[in-house]
């Protein structure tokens, strides 16, 4: 017997003795699975949630027609970057820092560098957001919703970027486009040479149109303007027009 | 052939619990070894080993038989003595280790071109003065043997991230070696 064992054998006698007293009881096996399905069942939860909540900025941002606006070049990437709902952002990485920590006592995570943790679950909640967006599910929660908390979120969350309309289009001559927005409120857009067109021209009347630029009372002077895809169609109620003022093409 | 630590811990987990003494014969002089080199300044080293192996037989029934039965007992070990260091507030604990975020581009492997008993020796003497960052991977490398693998699941960071640790934990014992 080595000199660390001749010092260490009343360990081995302590703890045998305190198991034999029953002053030493091991935690029991349920314990321990109950624990990992809390684990499990906790990171599944935050995993829905940031799914959740990243495609409800998908949601929101093209319902704002802010998606939009990178086509009008760095100005309006600085328009969506200012009007991006920064508090579901902030959870989102809350969050993903939460998740990161309960997937870390895994072997398969702490044996790798924590980047590729949580670019595994970016590109997880990426891909799941984006599933979520393509089944419409935040249409339908949309348009279920009448008040309280969910409400409350889908509001706080709407970006209302400054110079950003969106409308149907009523009417249209060469110089000037009458658009209906959502209040039923008409307005009239101007539209000149330095007008930019990223998505070309070919307007006509019904077209639902996002429009940017600055607007005095009754009309918009538009900077850029283009039509609005918006395949989720909730926020908007599409005034009818009648067929009789459908006019031809723009053509410049 | 000798019975295996995870088939011992199996009989304990079946209700032979005095089985858990056959690993405390193992494994004390072991863990009693890794305290003292850890916890240099550390008086009570004996109550730490025997903490540690009262927590892994409260925990036994969580450790599974599939997997290696020493890393966990030194999983358990490290967190005892990370809190027997918090408790005594003797040492600063780092509080996020950077070298774990990002993917090493060279993953370092042990050198073994020297003498090993001869560097246990210069080690030992110089333990206590290095970052605890780098002391518990030389411990457990150079003087516990264990595997890259093993100090990975003991310590929960990156393998690679162990060989890095080693290789500026040698620079490091070499500097301060050579000062003294």
């Amino acid at each position: 017997m080595n000199k660390n064992n001749f010092e260490l054998n009343p360990i081995k006698e302590k703890v045998l003795e305190r198991i034999k007293n029953q002053r030493l009881k091991m935690k029991p096996r349920w314990h321990f699975i109950l624990k990992t399905i809390l684990m499990v069942g906790g990171a599944l939860i935050i995993l829905l949630t940031l799914i959740y909540l990243i495609s409800l900025i998908g949601f929101v941002l093209h319902q704002s027609g802010l998606t939009f606006l990178p086509a009008f070049g760095w100005p309006g990437l600085m328009i969506l970057l200012s009007s991006l709902p920064w508090f579901i952002l902030a959870g989102i990485i809350i969050f993903i820092g939460v998740l990161g920590l309960l997937v870390r006592h895994h072997p398969i995570s702490y044996r790798k560098p924590l980047i590729y943790s949580l670019l595994a679950i970016l590109i997880l909640i990426t891909i799941g957001g984006l599933i979520s967006l393509e089944f419409g599910f935040h249409q339908n929660v949309w348009q279920r919703i009448n008040k309280g908390p969910m409400e409350f979120l889908y509001r706080s969350a709407m970006p209302h970027p400054e110079n950003v309309h969106i409308g149907l289009i009523e009417g249209m001559t060469e110089e000037e486009i009458t658009i209906i927005n959502d209040l039923n409120e008409k307005i009239s857009v101007s539209v000149s040479s330095e007008t930019r067109f990223p998505r070309g021209m070919g307007f006509q009347v019904g077209d639902q149109v996002i429009i940017w630029g600055r607007r005095d009372n009754g009309s918009i002077r538009a900077f850029g303007m283009g039509r609005f895809d918006n395949r989720f169609d909730s926020q908007l109620k599409r005034p009818s027009l009648p067929n009789s003022q459908i006019h031809p093409r723009i053509n410049r | 052939m000798s019975e295996k630590d995870e088939q011992i811990a199996q009989r304990v987990q079946n209700g032979e619990t005095q089985a858990f003494g056959d690993l405390i014969e193992r494994y004390e002089g072991k863990i009693y070894r890794y305290a003292r080199r850890f916890l240099q300044e550390e008086s009570d080293i004996a109550d730490l080993t025997q903490e540690v192996f009262i927590k892994a037989y409260i925990n036994i029934q969580g450790f599974d038989v599939h997997r290696k039965f020493s890393p966990w007992l030194y999983r358990i070990a490290h967190n005892e003595f990370i809190n027997a260091i918090k408790r005594r507030k003797k040492e600063p604990l780092p509080l996020f280790a950077t070298d774990v975020f990002l993917p090493k581009t060279l993953i370092e492997m042990p050198d073994d071109s020297f003498d090993r008993t001869e560097l246990k020796n210069k080690l030992d003497k110089c333990l206590n003065r290095l970052d605890m960052k780098y002391r518990e991977p030389i411990i457990l490398y150079y003087f516990e043997e264990l595997s890259y693998q093993d100090i990975a699941d003991i310590l929960h960071i990156p393998t690679a991230t162990i060989g890095t640790r080693l290789k500026r934990g040698r620079e490091k014992l070499k500097t301060i070696y050579e000062q003294e």
